[in-house]
């Protein structure tokens, strides 16, 4: 049974890890990574994906729900922040999946949470837009879904080993 | 060591086919369209002939023109301007996509 003085050294530590989410997300803004169709780094992942496997997933999920709201609410409006929802939540919920799956390793992981993401969103923007012809943008998702989860996934790979041996978790 | 990674550059290779099938058959069925439905905010503001050229601005910021039958926005108040790095469209289908305004851009055949 964890005691309260584990619960709050939990809680403070998945609460930095909200922090440094956030600070990632906004250090993105710097890397001009832009085929266009708003594709982005998806740099924040590396705090979720490090969560997911340094805990688990109910504190990955966690971790990335309040990024998003606060993030959403600080700096988006409403449809930034539904489009995030949708990407975040689907993604974390692949990524968990793929994670049980022990041959899949970190990188496949990665790439399947950032192919989610990105399918979460193309969903998001189907439902409020309504034109099927939305759809027309699957390709790019799919392709800068995969490159973009193989950099992040390289990163968390590093920052994982990292973790774990600083929380020895 | 390859071996290590199997199951991961089968799943990579699957979504790469997958990403190039879905491409291959959207070049396929692309048809030039002769029509450009533009809504704001869900409401169709007006549907533009593409054979015409023209030269429209919004009351969003966003300046759109019509030229050599294809359609695009050459500027806008946005942030991100994914609406510009689009660039120019024609197929029925396709679509510019402003999300803060909703400003959107479709083809279509009429």
């Amino acid at each position: 049974m964890e005691t309260s003085r584990k619960k709050t050294k939990n809680m403070v530590i998945l609460s930095l890890f909200v922090a440094i989410s956030l600070i990632l997300s906004y250090l993105e803004v710097l890397f001009p990574f832009s085929f266009g169709y708003g594709l982005k780094l998806g740099l924040a992942n590396v705090a979720i994906i490090s969560v997911l496997y340094v805990f688990s997933f109910k504190e990955a999920l966690v971790v990335n729900l309040v990024r998003i709201f606060i993030s959403g609410l600080l700096f988006g409006n409403v449809f930034s922040l539904i489009f995030s929802l949708f990407g975040g939540i689907l993604s974390v919920i692949v990524m968990a999946f793929a994670k049980r799956c022990k041959t899949l390793s970190l990188i496949t992981v990665s790439v399947l949470g950032a192919v989610s993401h990105n399918f979460g969103q193309l969903l998001a923007a189907l439902i409020i837009t309504k034109i099927s012809g939305i759809l027309f943008y699957m390709p790019v998702l799919l392709i800068g879904g995969i490159i973009t989860g193989i950099a992040i996934g390289c990163v968390s790979g590093v920052i994982i080993k990292v973790l774990k041996e600083i929380l020895k978790r | 060591m390859i071996k290590k990674y199997k199951t991961d550059i089968i799943v990579i290779m699957i979504l790469l086919i997958v990403a190039i099938l879905i491409t291959i058959i959207i070049s396929i069925c692309k048809k030039d369209g002769r029509y450009a439905s533009i809504s704001i905010d869900g409401q169709v503001v007006g549907v533009y002939s593409l054979e015409d050229d023209a030269d429209l601005s919004f009351d969003t910021g966003h300046h759109v023109i019509i030229s050599d039958s294809m359609i695009s926005v050459t500027d806008s108040d946005c942030r991100d301007k994914i609406c510009m790095n689009k660039g120019k469209i024609s197929s029925i289908g396709d679509t510019i996509v402003c999300l803060p305004e909703k400003f959107i851009i479709e083809i279509i055949e009429k």
